[in-house]
């Protein structure tokens, strides 16, 4: 799940994929800003099929935070 | 107080610097305001990374920055800051944090790259004075901006003040206040051209 999030994180941001870990911060790390992320979070739901509603993406500190809820998520 | 630095070139792209030049613009801020020459020694982070004044927790402030730009809000109360760049917006971001009567203000707008983000900023900056953990839906928090750029909310809370538009940049300010007080005259602004 993590390429995806990777594959759709590469509209917003350089990243060097070599450095990228589920421990990565979207914000401190990769410099996204609220907007980004938000806008990251609605192309996820579009290509997944899912709803992330804006109570539960506001505490993904992680993009493994990110990956681990769209897992449980489709798996439900 | 509330000062913004914007860049017109490619400076302030970096995240590490433009959170250097934030807290630099804090520094001044506090020396102009209350004449206390603070410096990084001063300053506390929380968990979730926000800084704060350790020894001086009556002074509230916010910082936001975006590519290009980093913006301060200095206030005697709880306030919240958010800039952008004003750019190209996705539709489906508008769908899921605007009201229904903002969707309508933004389709019949000329100007809707701009009409887009004064309403995210607004409502960033609700949130952001409010503090972290405070689950509001953006597309509760509803606004209208009126041809001068004064904002009526239902956050009756909630001052707002519209900075646009600096150079490209969209700047939403929120000092929380009681409704029945009058905001001290603390919302000056002050803008400095980055090199």
């Amino acid at each position: 799940m993590l390429n995806i999030i990777v594959k759709n994180l590469i509209d917003y941001v350089e990243i060097d994929l070599d450095r990228i870990t589920e421990k990565t911060s979207p914000v401190s790390d990769l410099n996204l800003n609220s907007y980004d992320f938000i806008s990251l979070i609605g192309k996820l739901e579009a290509e997944l099929g899912i709803d992330i509603p804006e109570r539960d993406f506001r505490n993904f500190q992680t993009l493994g935070d990110l990956d681990q809820y769209i897992k449980e998520k489709i798996q439900h | 107080m509330i000062i913004l630095a914007l860049s017109s070139g490619t400076n302030l792209v970096d995240h590490a610097q433009q959170h250097q030049v934030a807290i630099e613009l804090l520094f001044q801020a506090v020396h102009e305001t209350y004449g206390i020459q603070i410096d990084e020694r001063d300053i506390g982070y929380g968990k979730n990374g926000k800084p704060y004044l350790l020894n001086y927790p009556e002074i509230q402030f916010s910082i936001s920055h975006c590519c290009g730009g980093v913006a301060l809000s200095m206030q005697a109360y709880r306030t919240g800051i958010d800039i952008e760049n004003i750019r190209g917006f996705d539709p489906v971001v508008s769908k899921k944090i605007l009201t229904i009567d903002e969707q309508h203000h933004l389709k019949f707008s000329n100007q809707p790259e701009q009409t887009f983000f004064q309403l995210w900023t607004l409502k960033e900056s609700y949130l952001k004075a409010l503090g972290t953990g405070i689950g509001i839906p953006m597309n509760k928090i509803s606004f209208q901006i009126q041809t001068d750029f004064t904002v009526q909310s239902n956050r009756k809370l909630g001052h707002f003040q519209l900075i646009s538009n600096y150079s490209g940049f969209v700047t939403s300010v929120c000092t929380l206040v009681n409704g029945k007080r009058q905001l001290p005259a603390s919302s000056d602004i002050k803008v400095i051209y980055w090199p």
